[in-house]
């Protein structure tokens, strides 16, 4: 246990320069940014000039770009970063927004496990059979399926013609908050109509974000279950006369490590499919508001919510590093 | 008994791709017939493997459509992009949003239009969209692959085979890149490129000329070049760390091996190993990620233009007529539907191909692909 | 009169792979008495590993027994393995029947502590409640393997040790139950040559400790000499000559036997290629008519490529499989 406790602090230390590596490539975007929105900002064509240079230097425009890079850390840490439209802290902004994504990300990605685990596992218990060749052809349509389009099919079927789930507004969050994604918490707190509410709203996008990855997991899972159903400690259990139920269950663990690491491959790519997600389904998440602040130039907000993007992920294969080292001793060294 | 094959229509068609490729090279390198018999036996036999592989052969069906639409899409479509009914006709309910298999008269051209796949908001026929389209999607994710990937693919060969500080430098760039969700990244990037890159193309002429040539585009939408290319460029900026990271794993190995120490030994440049050994022997799973990465392209364009990034109307694309369309949904169904009905067949044919390769490429499921094959070629040859 | 512990009649196993059906092991038939330390040599790929797994049931797909039966002895009276169910065999693999095999790196799995390893092997006979009970037995076991520290090496994971430990943690588990019968699969082929000894020494004193039968296969002959009561010969997939370390070493019949004792003139190297017979091992998807050595043997008669040759007693206690006799 004494290695698990040093493998976590290292792993955590790696942590901080991956985390300053991310808001280099976010100052690289903001440093990029034309000049131009400082105008647009301060009202358009007609701005005056003044009012330009100011917000100009107050967004340190014109400053060298280390200057300029500790400006937006620093914006970015302290929650001192300002939205030039809504004149609000951005970050303030994006934390009315994040539990939605969240959620959907959560949803979509228990979508993926509940359904991705159990098709991978039977496609390799019956490998080579007709399931197994259904699973395979599903994980190939699975990534090749637009979000956007799978949405808008899916709404037709649920929403248009069945009217089997809900499109509009967002349901409140429970009065007490624990995780503060308003689900969960819901059902921690006991109000099941709350929780109710935001599954009828959550799981078709939930569902459609979910799909791309749960045949790529099927097939992942299937293959890591046979590759160490091969092997030869296997045999050596049989040899010992260990019950079959209970070699699955040793083979499961074994597999579960590359799983797992695919698992926070996928957990990114599901992050990156919330805005697609969000705008098809009206979702008043970050995605959704990333793009309404392209359209409107607003791009303090645009760095801010890249940078909380990175960082859930970063995090995510921070959890997945750990998870590796608890399932496997080899690595913890 | 085991099942016997026979050489069928499409190992005919393998062998003359084969001896095709074989004279071709064979032009700029006198002898290479001669001197890589074995390696054109090997990839007759692998042709043949993917031949034996119903799921493969849809894939090179869609796949080829695909490149024949990227090509000869926009000449095929009916009605150029930026041909709009509506400013011929007072009539708009007609044309706008008509449905699919209807048709208009469009009074000040005395033209009558047809819609086999509907019409979008301008009265624009969907099918000659979805054609002209075809060739920005097609180009966007040559211009991506054929960029990103070798980038990709020099910085991890030179990272795994320098090794230290070179290698500790590159990975943690790469790491940097990897940290984000690669769409994410890329819609931050299409946000904030598309005004210097405008800049950049106005002051290149001959740039930008042959920027609207491979679009098919008219030289009036020289303003919103600068949009377009900035989400290929986001994109590649997106694609090159995956590949650095996957050729620096696979030199790592191969660079333990004996005849890199021999090649060493003999005093060849580092260069000449790089590219002409190691490479040579690792490309075979990266071709299979670059096959499944076309689609991946082709698939992330279409996001980001769903999100209203990249191209512009009247550019034709894929992905922005949904963007257009989905206001009007479910009400004009088929704006949605079918062009993104067609982003899914070109994935799923490079994804169907990508699979197929890799099951021909995988050593476990080639020898068995390989015995039939063996089998079907004994054939062959007697019958020859 | 010794007493047999099993009888094996007629065992056939084949793999049925793409490139047809591979013939591991034809008709071998031999009997192992209570008690003593019966070897099973040969070549590489003449079927050892499949007929010591066959006995149990241990052939995994493509391969199948197709025909034989195996007569255990047991305390109950006598059984055929080969009829028995899925459950039924699993009681006694592990338990009155254990096996060693020949990697220990491969053996264990990496996930698990070799505590929970060896407690397993007890606790799924249920000679223990549960896990942690286990655990408390398997410090003793490991000190009867003779590893030391064992309260604390329960707690390592199997990359923790060396592979001299792995092995003994694989025997451990193999006589964790006390089995009437030991098979050793090439116990010390992946270890290093000072560690062989120490690994055959541990698992001859754990056979008279407990009384078990020992099945060994070997590429080692002077293993067989040391250790051996009896020897079985095996090529290409069948036994060629049975007997015991004296009439084997001192009195060779077969041709095979004599060329595999002449090849080997130091009995402690490894046999991989027979230098001294020319050919090699035969493909056992078509394998040679009549007897299966005659494209190599010095003797062969018209009568060797096409008949069978069977066992037959020429002493007491020594069979062989050859047209001279
Ligand atoms: N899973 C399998 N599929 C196909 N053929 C197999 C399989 N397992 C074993 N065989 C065949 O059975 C024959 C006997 O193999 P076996 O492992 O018993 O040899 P061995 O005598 O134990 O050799 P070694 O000394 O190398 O362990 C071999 O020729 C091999 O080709
Ligand atoms: S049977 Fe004939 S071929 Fe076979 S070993 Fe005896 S003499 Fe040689
Ligand atoms: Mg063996």
């Amino acid at each position: 246990m004494a290695e698990l406790k040093k493998f976590l602090i290292r792993r955590i230390l790696t942590f901080v320069p991956t985390i300053i590596g991310v808001t280099l490539i976010v100052f690289l975007i903001a440093y990029v940014i034309p000049a131009d929105p400082a105008k647009a900002w301060a009202g358009g064509e007609k701005a005056s000039p003044e009012a330009v240079e100011r917000i100009k230097e107050r967004y340190h425009l014109n400053d060298p770009w280390y200057a300029q890079y500790i400006f937006l850390v620093k914006g970015i840490a302290t929650n001192t970063l300002i939205d030039p439209r809504t004149s609000n802290p951005v970050l303030d902004d994006i934390r009315d927004r994040f539990p939605v994504t969240f959620q959907l990300a959560i949803i979509a990605f228990i979508f993926t496990l509940i359904i991705g685990i159990p098709l991978g596992l039977i496609s390799a218990l019956k490998r080579n059979s007709i399931v197994d060749t259904i699973v395979r052809i599903f994980a190939l349509i699975g990534v090749s399926t637009p979000v956007f389009w799978l949405g808008y099919l899916l709404i037709f079927v649920f929403f248009v013609k069945f009217r089997i789930t809900n499109l509009a507004g967002v349901p409140p969050t429970p009065a007490t908050q624990i995780t503060h994604v308003p689900i969960i918490d819901a059902l921690l707190t006991g109000e099941f109509t709350l929780f109710k509410q935001h599954l009828a709203r959550f799981w078709l996008p939930g569902f459609v974000l979910g799909f791309m990855g749960t045949g790529v997991l099927a097939r992942f899972v299937r293959n890591s279950f046979l590759e160490a159903i091969s092997g030869d400690y296997i045999e050596f259990l049989k040899a010992k006369g260990v019950p079959k139920l209970k070699i699955y269950r040793h083979a499961l663990k074994n597999a579960l490590v590359p799983i797992v690491t695919v698992l926070g491959l996928q957990f990114g790519g599901l992050l990156g499919g919330t805005p697609i997600t969000e705008t098809v389904f009206a979702l008043p998440g970050m995605g959704s508001y990333a793009i309404q602040s392209i359209q409107n130039l607003d791009f303090p907000v645009i760095v801010a919510i890249t940078f909380i993007y990175a960082l859930i992920y970063v995090t995510a294969n921070l959890v997945v590093d750990i998870l590796y080292a608890v399932i496997d001793p080899r690595v913890r060294y | 008994m085991q099942e016997e094959y026979k050489k069928n229509i499409f190992d005919k068609i393998a062998d003359k791709l084969v001896y095709g490729i074989a004279s071709f090279i064979s032009l700029f390198k006198k002898d290479w017939k001669a001197k890589n018999k074995s390696k054109m036996e090997e990839w007759r036999l692998m042709l043949y493997a993917l031949n034996r592989s119903p799921p493969a052969l849809i894939g090179v069906f869609l796949v080829i459509i695909f490149i024949l639409l990227g090509i000869f899409g926009p000449r095929l479509a009916t009605w150029r992009y930026n041909y709009f009914p509506s400013l011929y006709t007072m009539n708009f309910t007609q044309v706008v949003l008509a449905p699919p298999g209807s048709k208009a008269y469009l009074e000040f051209a005395n033209t009558t239009i047809t819609y086999p796949l509907g019409a979008d908001h301008f009265g624009r026929d969907l099918l000659s969209l979805i054609l002209s389209g075809a060739r920005t999607s097609f180009v966007v994710s040559i211009i991506v692959i054929s960029l990103g990937v070798p980038l990709g693919i020099v910085l991890g060969l030179i990272a795994g085979y320098k090794g230290g500080k070179v290698d500790e430098l590159l990975m943690r760039i790469t790491d940097m890149f990897l940290a984000f969700p690669a769409l994410i990244l890329a819609i931050a990037l299409s946000a904030v490129l598309p005004e210097r890159i405008q800049g950049f193309i106005e002051s290149h002429v001959l740039l930008q000329k042959f920027v609207l040539w491979i679009f098919a585009l008219d030289t009036r939408e020289a303003g919103n070049l600068g949009r377009l290319l900035s989400v290929i460029l986001a994109m590649i900026i997106v694609w090159w760390p995956v590949y650095a990271r996957i050729t620096r794993g696979s030199t790592l190995t191969e660079k333990e091996k004996l005849y890199i120490e021999a090649a060493r030994a003999i005093g060849l440049s580092s260069w000449t190993i790089m590219f002409k050994h190691i490479l040579p022997n690792i490309i075979g799973p990266i071709l299979v990620y670059i096959t499944l990465d076309f689609g991946s392209v082709v698939l992330m364009e279409a996001g980001l233009s769903f999100l209203g990034l990249g191209a512009t109307p009247p550019i034709a694309d894929w992905g922005r007529i949904v963007y257009d369309g989905a206001q009007y949904f479910p009400k004009a169904w088929w704006l949605v539907f079918y062009p993104g009905l067609i982003v899914m067949l070109v994935a799923l044919g490079w994804n169907l191909l990508g699979d197929g390769l890799r099951d021909v490429l995988d050593p476990k499921t080639r020898r068995s692909i390989e015995f039939k094959v063996k089998k079907a070629k004994g054939e062959g040859e007697e019958n020859a | 009169m010794p007493e047999p512990i099993l009888q094996v009649r007629d065992l056939t196993v084949h793999f049925y792979t793409y490139a047809g059906i591979v013939k591991a092991i034809e008709n071998v038939s031999f009997d192992v008495y209570k008690g003593e330390t019966f070897a099973l040599v040969g070549e590489t790929g003449c079927g050892k590993s499949v007929t010591s797994r066959a006995l149990t049931q241990l052939i995994e797909s493509p391969g199948r027994i197709v025909n034989g039966e195996v007569i255990y002895h047991s305390e109950k009276g006598p059984i055929d393995l080969l009829k028995l169910s899925e459950e039924e065999i699993r009681e006694i693999r592990g338990n009155e029947i254990a096996y060693i095999f020949q990697d220990p790196h491969a053996s264990l799995d990496p996930l698990y502590t070799v505590g929970y390893q060896i407690a397993e092997a007890i606790e799924v006979h249920g000679k223990v409640k549960n896990i942690k009970e286990g655990i408390k037995k398997a410090v003793d076991i490991l000190r009867a393997v003779l590893i030391p520290d064992p309260e604390k090496r329960v707690h390592n994971y199997p990359h923790e040790l060396s592979g001299g430990m792995k092995q003994r943690i694989v025997i451990g588990t193999g006589i964790a139950n006390n089995p009437r019968i030991l098979i050793a699969d090439e116990p010390t082929t992946a270890l290093d040559v000072t560690v062989q000894a120490q690994i055959l020494d541990l698992i001859n004193s754990l056979k008279e400790k407990y009384h078990a039968t020992v099945i060994l296969i070997t590429h080692n002959l002077g293993v067989v000499a040391e250790t051996a009561d009896r020897v079985a010969v095996m090529y290409a997939g069948k036994i060629v000559e049975i007997g015991s370390v004296e009439q084997i070493f001192k009195n060779p019949l077969h041709p095979y036997t004599k060329g595999l004792l002449k090849a080997v003139p130091n009995p402690m190297t490894k046999i991989e290629r027979l230098e001294a017979i020319p050919g090699t091992v035969p493909n056992l998807i078509t394998p040679p008519g009549g007897c299966r050595f005659h494209p190599r043997c010095p003797y062969v008669m018209e009568v060797c490529k096409k008949k069978v040759p069977e066992l037959v007693e020429i002493e007491d206690g020594h069979f062989v499989a050859c047209h001279l006799y």
